[in-house]
């Protein structure tokens, strides 16, 4: 079964909406000079764009030594290597609507937001959105006027409440495909064995209530501004960032004597004086070809040997180092824990008692415990463990309390860039669920015979996850082969897509 | 011995003078008075403090800006070359560490020389200004 009532259409939704900036482009020389033109945007008087602009950093590119650029452009390219952070903003594998085998290592500070369609382990698809936020974290931001200014959203314990409380976080989901509203039928039914899932608008009440949570970030060290990393960006300040102040102050000795710079510089200057942002790639572009026409001019063979490529180099190997030190912090290792509680179907699903009376489906509770390392060269590991039991047996139902135990792992590998569309990350997860009781606490009856559904559950899971750059919006399409469902006994194939929002990016904006 | 306080007090005038004369005719460009003795202070708005102030070419720093841990504000001084026309430099590389959100903006260094503010800078990443210095 395919279910994706969401469009791939959504992909360019970000453009649409005017949320992302100009998508991250394969071109080497607009994407070094795509960070100076976000620190341009970030300036906010004319006179500091213009200084900005001048700022002749990326104009060096062209006489890096070989080995020093074999190391990538990348290596420029930090900031926006920053930004393909990955956080967990929809549900648990359980929830309905889920597209998510693992819970990640990193959730978003502020708010999260997500909409997903399909299913994992459960036999009905849905279609979930789910908030997520960080009380403390919002509360620090408001005080202090801003997402930056709020500091480490995860502190050090250092005994205060905060370097607790912001730890915590929480949310809550709900379930579109519930509900009673006339014309639409209801989500699940059990007592047949029929499952099935309903077209209900999005209404927020307590019929599509479909779960909640609360996470408590035990070691999470993934924020380069965390007081931990002070002594790295020391070491950095007094080794290759100083060779660079020093090498780059050497040149622009130089070239602030030559005329033909003073008039490269003004020409610029005058150009973004006036000019709309939209329009400074352009006028970048033409200044990088004017800069290396310029330098001919400029300076001697000598002087480029002297002065220019050892701060183009100086500059090289500090970008390098600066991106590893980075990559580095958000590659750390990260442990959380999680309370979940699943609200299974509340509107039609019912369980029969031994005692033949109709009771509504027990809730699940499940505790998970999530834990991520990063390698490297790229990829990223996160592992699950966990387990859900029955919140609230109704009486008379003879079941045990203890669900399920489930573990799961997953494989994020980032990709290279699709021109105009982003970095995706390509991801492999896998999920075992043992199911110790009848997943809805009672026996499936399918045409009037009791089927039981204990047993273990497989889960293959590939999805790309494409990011906007900037927006805080990716979209997860995914394919999920599982050996069977909770409540069917076949082989289950889906495929999902969803759209997921991390606004803290947009909330981290001036 | 009457004259000696007129002599006292134009020479106190005389260093006043010295001091206040520094100008920003352009963005960083300062013309100095001879050996005038120039302050450079480094403000970043949150931390951590990261940014390398490079040697000083054409004079000597008396105090060069560092990063000191758990500072945000970094503190220099030197004093001006003796000759009308001698010039002097220094470049600072500035970082902003991303924020666990992958974007920096919001964050500030501010520079100010002489009680000048010369320059405001943001991220993302990382940028360099360089500011010169002419004896007028």
């Amino acid at each position: 079964m395919v279910a994706s009532r969401i469009g791939v259409a959504l992909l360019a939704l970000p453009y649409w909406l005017g949320a992302a900036d100009t998508p991250p482009t394969p071109d080497p020389l607009e994407r070094i000079l795509q960070a100076k033109i976000e620190r341009m945007k970030n300036q906010a008087s004319i006179t500091e764009k213009q200084q900005e602009a001048a700022e002749v950093g990326p104009f060096l590119d062209a006489y890096i030594e070989p080995n020093l650029r074999s190391q990538g452009y990348a290596l420029f390219l930090s900031d926006l290597e920053e930004s393909r952070w990955n956080k967990q903003t929809g549900t648990g594998a359980s929830a309905a609507g889920s597209t998510s085998v693992v819970s990640k290592g990193s959730v978003p500070a502020l708010f999260g937001f997500a909409v997903e369609n399909g299913a994992l382990t459960r036999s009905m698809s849905g279609t979930t959105i789910t908030f997520r936020t960080s009380p403390a974290n919002v509360i620090a931001a408001l005080a202090k006027h801003g997402y930056i200014n709020a500091g480490p959203a995860i502190p050090d314990y250092d005994g205060s409440f905060e370097s607790i409380i912001k730890r915590a976080s929480l949310y809550v989901a709900y379930d579109t495909s519930r509900g009673n509203v006339p014309g639409t039928t209801s989500a699940a039914t059990t007592s047949n064995g029929t499952v099935s899932s309903g077209s209900t608008p999005f209404t927020g009440d307590g019929q599509q209530l479909s779960g909640w949570g609360v996470r408590f970030d035990i070691w999470n060290r993934r924020d380069p501004r965390h007081p931990r990393y002070n002594a790295i960006w020391q070491s950095l300040g007094a080794t290759s960032q100083q060779r660079y102040a020093n090498r780059l102050n050497d040149l622009m000795r130089v070239l602030n004597k030559s005329n033909d710079y003073q008039t490269w510089r003004s020409n610029l200057m005058k150009t973004i004086e006036t000019a709309k942002p939209e329009d400074y790639m352009t006028i970048l572009k033409k200044a990088n070809t004017d800069f290396q026409a310029m330098i001919k001019k400029a300076l001697t063979p000598a002087d480029e040997q002297q002065f220019l490529a050892p701060a183009a180099n100086a500059e090289a190997e500090y970008a390098s180092k600066r991106v590893k030190a980075i990559n580095a912090m958000m590659k750390s290792f990260t442990a959380a824990f999680e309370y979940n509680v699943i609200k299974q179907a509340n509107t039609n699903g019912q369980v029969m008692t031994t005692s033949g009376a109709q009771a509504h489906l027990p809730d699940l509770g499940n505790a998970n415990f999530v834990f991520s390392k990063g390698f490297s060269d790229g990829p990223e590991f996160t592992l699950n463990a966990g387990f859900s039991w029955f919140q609230n047996l109704p009486p008379g139902l003879n079941v045990g309390t203890l669900r399920d135990v489930q573990a799961s792992g997953q494989l994020d590998f980032p990709l290279g860039e699709i021109d105009k569309i982003g970095k995706p990350t390509f991801t492999l997860a896998g999920l075992f669920l043992s199911l110790r009781q009848e997943p809805l606490g009672a026996k499936v009856m399918v045409n009037n015979v009791a089927v039981s559904t204990k047993g273990n559950i497989g889960l293959f899971q590939a999805k790309l996850t494409i990011p906007t750059k900037s927006s805080g919006v990716s979209i997860p399409v995914s394919f999920t082969w599982a050996n069977r469902t909770e409540l069917i006994k076949e082989t289950e194939k889906r495929g999902s897509i969803g759209l997921s929002f991390d606004l803290d990016k947009i909330f981290a904006k001036p | 011995m009457s004259f000696l306080p007129i002599i006292l007090l134009c020479q106190r005038t005389s260093v006043i003078l010295h001091k206040m004369s520094i100008t920003n005719p352009a963005p960083g460009q300062f013309k100095v008075s001879p050996n005038e003795t120039v302050t450079v202070q480094i403000v970043k708005s949150q931390a951590p403090y990261n940014a390398a102030t490079s040697d000083l070419d054409g004079a000597t720093w008396t105090q060069q800006p560092g990063n000191i841990p758990g500072q945000l504000t970094a503190n220099g001084t030197f004093r001006a070359p003796a000759n009308q026309g001698d010039t002097a430099n220094f470049s600072i590389v500035f970082n902003f560490a991303p924020a666990g959100s992958g974007n920096s903006a919001g964050d500030t260094y501010a520079v100010t020389i002489s009680g000048i503010a010369a320059s405001s800078i943001t991220g993302p990443g990382f940028t360099s200004r360089t500011y010169f210095f002419e004896v007028a």
